[in-house]
């Protein structure tokens, strides 16, 4: 059965995230995203994961707001005298986004959750650091987790980390 | 047949069964005590969330070491944060946030650690925000 999203423009987000907690199955993503923090090279490759709830918000569309929504945000938040967050009111007014597909939703993630530093012109570095993968192609088990690092021959069809 | 909303900004009981002392609470008062953010969080294999509210994502960082993401933000980083922790196998794995990561209006950084401060991955780990949001 199809649900229609309501018009949430204008409604607090937390609000949207209750409807849509009492009205969406959550959805668990096959897709990972394996990237290293150029920053922290001696650190180990780092998995996100998307949230099953907020995948389904993703797809669902009319819930999410704009990620340059989260950017407008943190960057007050990066500021010196920053005591709290004034301008909240970007998440609940701001127009909410349409339905994504997987994939793009994705992507929305990796610019929402993982630093710029990371994604921003990674395609310029001199090895990869940020692979969107199947959690099948990610090792099983966690033996040696700290040593991970993303192959640097790494393509679509194999192991990744 | 569709429910409604009752919009309400106190909730007042006569208490007659127990003091007969009338009672009031302010629904902002309720809000502000809820739960905004939760998750349970499985740290074995490749990691994934049992179930959760609020948050858009979790990062593995490497053994025993997870970052959760909150969708709507927190007011500023400041807020209560509750943890837990289920291992099949053992009863002294304990959670806490991550030395040196100081939690965000929209990340939570932790640490599952053995007795001994060796990090451990959790069957399941679960992080619980109170406080005030964006």
């Amino acid at each position: 059965m199809t649900i229609e999203t309501p018009e949430f423009q204008g409604t607090h987000l937390w609000d949207r995230w209750c409807w849509a907690k009492e009205k969406l199955e959550g959805k668990q993503s096959d897709y990972r995203v394996v990237w290293e923090d150029p920053d922290s090279l001696d650190e180990c490759a780092k998995v996100t994961v998307p949230d099953p709830n907020w995948m389904a918000c993703a797809l669902q569309g009319g819930i999410l707001p704009p990620v340059e929504v989260y950017w407008a945000l943190a960057e007050d938040e990066a500021k010196p005298d920053f005591k709290k967050h004034t301008r909240g009111y970007l998440l609940h007014n701001t127009k909410p986004i349409e339905p994504m597909t997987e994939e793009q939703a994705i992507e929305y993630l990796i610019m929402k959750d993982i630093p710029q530093r990371v994604w921003r012109d990674y395609e310029k570095a001199n090895r990869p650091r940020l692979v969107i993968c199947k959690k099948d192609q990610l090792p099983s088990t966690r033996v040696w987790r700290n040593a991970w690092k993303i192959d640097e021959n790494v393509n679509n069809s194999q192991k990744v980390a | 047949m569709a429910n409604g909303t009752i919009a309400f900004d106190t909730l007042t009981t006569s208490d007659q069964v127990n003091t007969s002392t009338e009672k009031s609470i302010d629904t902002s008062y309720i809000f502000n005590g809820v739960a905004k953010a939760w998750i349970n969080l499985d740290g074995t294999g490749t990691i994934g969330t049992n179930d959760s509210f609020n948050t858009g994502s979790t990062t593995d960082n490497g053994t025993g070491d997870y970052s959760i993401t909150i969708t709507n933000a927190m007011s500023n980083g400041l807020y209560s944060h509750t943890f837990g922790d289920y291992t099949s196998d053992r009863n002294d794995v304990q959670v806490s946030g991550s030395a040196g990561n100081v939690p965000t209006t929209t990340v939570m950084r932790i640490q599952c650690v053995q007795t001994g401060n060796s990090p451990d991955d959790a069957d399941q780990a679960c992080v619980t925000i109170h406080g005030d949001l964006a």
